[in-house]
């Protein structure tokens, strides 16, 4: 009985096998085209080469979209559709605190803070810089303002940076050295003030790459994946710069303890 | 007295012994630093009014302890390269709220070193919220600690961002109305002959090509398509990088190709050229079913380097052949 029972088994085994159709994912790529967008709910509608009509396509990758909009009457993506990453966008501070230390008179004093962003996931990037006040006294109302650098010709704005080396020259403000930084940072010794947020005034870029972080070297040894086809292999890409605060106050400057809280934002670009 | 002295000696051991173990196991002291990650890096959804989504982001501190809070706030896309500027206060008709447990919008709350934190954010459309684009960026952000004893500070704080683009439509379709809005390079000469403009480049240096897409509509779209650069027989194809135009906006737009990585503002950097005339085309589409768009540059490339040394040279040999003749006739 139980010999009988395993034959069966066995023969309905054997026969189901012999009817599998083997199946495989299909690449949607090819010498003439390729399929860039890894969304779902883009697409749909026929396709078609543009330059030279060596090839069109009826795809249905919008309808499927299209009714999972009419079912749930949502579509969701997440991540940038033309980069296969799995690196997060990242931000560094080298420090949260730049002590200025004791501050006297024509005697400028400056601190530093290093600042990395690793874009592998994201591609571009922006930071920006804002101040919630000029620096204030921590127990009282008097402030230390922003620097106009060293005035006349060399007069610095939130946006344009300006020599400042004058000793006489008083206020609070920054330079920045390293990668990613606007051109306006000729050199060290160039400073804007601070955005003041006090007056509305928005944040400044102080790193910013319009750069897609695609190695898309084309290479015959692109990993062959399911669907969508994704070019492009992103890079674990960090970039440095530096923020060097600096103040210099003059002899009327009353005396007393200093703060000033400065925001800085990174964010992928859209 | 040398039992004083035996104690002193003993205690001096002890002490210095106990400082050594101190000493070893003391550990580095530094700055405290911020070092934020934040997944999604960019979300995109389209929505019906009425309904509501949930999202979820991760944020992994990697630095030191520290004070975060999540917020949300609207922006809006400045220049032609993908800059933003995000307002100050959250506005717009999306409401949001964190599902999670033990975290609330605006509301800091401790982040130890080494760990994540997910922000379950829910995403409603109230009903009638007219269609269109909104743009949101959902930040974690430090809070500022003060600690200052009697020295002037700069205290920062740090927020990382992940923009959140929502599309609100009621039936699914979203508006395609967008043109190349610029495509053009900066020829070395130009000059006309008849209704022909000719525009000439050095072959030996690097072309940069701006392209940019000016989106009119009042949702995202994404280009798709190529830029061709024909010489003779001979086509260099560049695979147009779909990234977002938002709504009312321009942007120079970028290719796959490892020339331009860094020439921040173009789209392509054409180097190498061959000498002669070169044709380059961007065709693109904007949508599903949208109508394929051309636009057409013409250039000639020549080696002007060559020519201007060649020139040189055959001044220099004319004004010595000349010379010789001048002196022969006096």
């Amino acid at each position: 009985m139980n010999k009988k029972n395993i034959i069966t088994a066995f023969l309905l085994l054997s026969v189901h096998y012999f009817f599998v159709i083997p199946t495989c994912a299909i690449n949607m790529q090819s010498g003439e085209y390729r399929i860039q967008m890894g969304t779902v709910d883009s697409g749909g509608g026929k396709m078609t080469d543009p330059v030279d009509n060596s090839y069109n396509l009826s795809s249905s990758i919008g309808q499927s979209a299209a009714k999972e909009f009419q079912s749930n009457g949502y579509v969701v993506k997440a991540g940038f559709q033309y980069l296969y990453s799995r690196i997060p966008f990242s931000f560094y501070l080298s420090t949260i605190r730049v002590d200025l230390g004791t501050l006297l008179p024509n005697s400028p004093r400056t601190g530093d803070i290093t600042m990395k962003v690793s874009f592998g996931g994201a591609g571009q990037y922006i930071v920006t810089a804002r101040a919630d006040t000029p620096l204030s006294e921590v127990q009282g109302t008097d402030t230390i303002s922003f620097t106009g650098c060293n005035g006349g010709a060399d007069t610095c704005t939130i946006t344009n940076a300006k020599l400042w080396t004058s000793a006489s020259a008083y206020g609070f403000g920054y330079a920045m050295t390293g990668q990613d930084i606007p051109s306006d940072f000729i050199s060290s010794s160039y400073f804007r003030p601070f955005a003041n947020r006090l007056t509305s005034e928005n944040p400044a870029t102080i790193m910013q790459s319009t750069n897609v972080t695609a190695d898309i070297t084309p290479t015959p040894a692109i990993p062959y994946t399911p669907a969508p086809v994704l070019t492009g292999v992103p890079r674990a890409t960090t970039h440095q710069a530096i923020i060097t605060m600096k103040a210099n106050v003059s002899g009327l400057q009353p005396a007393g303890t200093y703060a000033a809280v400065i925001r800085f934002l990174a964010t992928p670009s859209f | 007295m040398k039992y004083i002295t035996y104690n002193i000696k003993k205690t001096f051991i002890i002490f210095v012994l106990s400082a050594t173990c101190y000493m070893l196991h003391a550990t580095c002291i530094s700055a405290q630093q911020v070092n934020l990650s934040m997944t999604p890096p960019i979300v995109q959804t389209r929505i019906k009014p009425g309904k509501s989504i949930i999202i979820a982001y991760t944020v992994e501190n990697s630095g030191d302890p520290t004070n975060l809070q999540f917020l949300i706030r609207p922006f809006t896309p400045v220049g032609q390269l993908g800059s933003l500027t995000v307002s100050q206060q959250l506005e717009g008709p999306v409401q949001f709220n964190l599902e999670n447990a033990d975290a609330v919008l605006e509301k800091p709350f401790f982040f130890p070193s080494k760990e994540k934190r997910q922000a379950v954010l829910r995403i409603y459309i109230p009903p009638g919220v007219p269609d269109g684009d909104y743009y949101y960026m959902v930040m974690a952000e430090t809070v500022p600690a003060f600690g200052v004893a009697g020295q002037s500070t700069g205290v920062a704080s740090a927020s990382i961002g992940s923009p959140l683009l929502i599309s609100i439509t009621e039936s699914g379709v979203t508006e395609v109305k967008a043109t190349i809005g610029e495509f053009s390079f900066i020829p070395d000469y130009t000059f006309t002959i008849g209704n022909n403009i000719v525009r000439i480049v050095d072959n030996a240096k690097e072309l940069p090509i701006i392209c940019s897409v000016r989106n009119m509509g009042r949702n995202l779209i994404q280009p798709q398509g190529i830029i061709t650069d024909q010489f003779g027989d001979t086509k260099n194809k560049y695979n147009i990088i779909p990234q977002n135009i938002l709504s009312n906006s321009q942007r120079v737009i970028k290719t796959f190709s490892d020339d331009n990585l860094d020439k921040a503002g173009s789209t392509l950097v054409l180097s190498h050229l061959s000498a002669g005339n070169h044709r380059v085309t961007a065709e693109m589409t904007f949508g599903e079913n949208a109508s394929v768009q051309y636009k057409t540059l013409e250039f000639l490339a020549l080696p002007l380097r060559l020519i201007y040394i060649s020139f040189f040279s055959l001044l220099v040999v004319l004004g010595i052949f000349v010379a010789r003749y001048l002196q022969r006739k006096l």
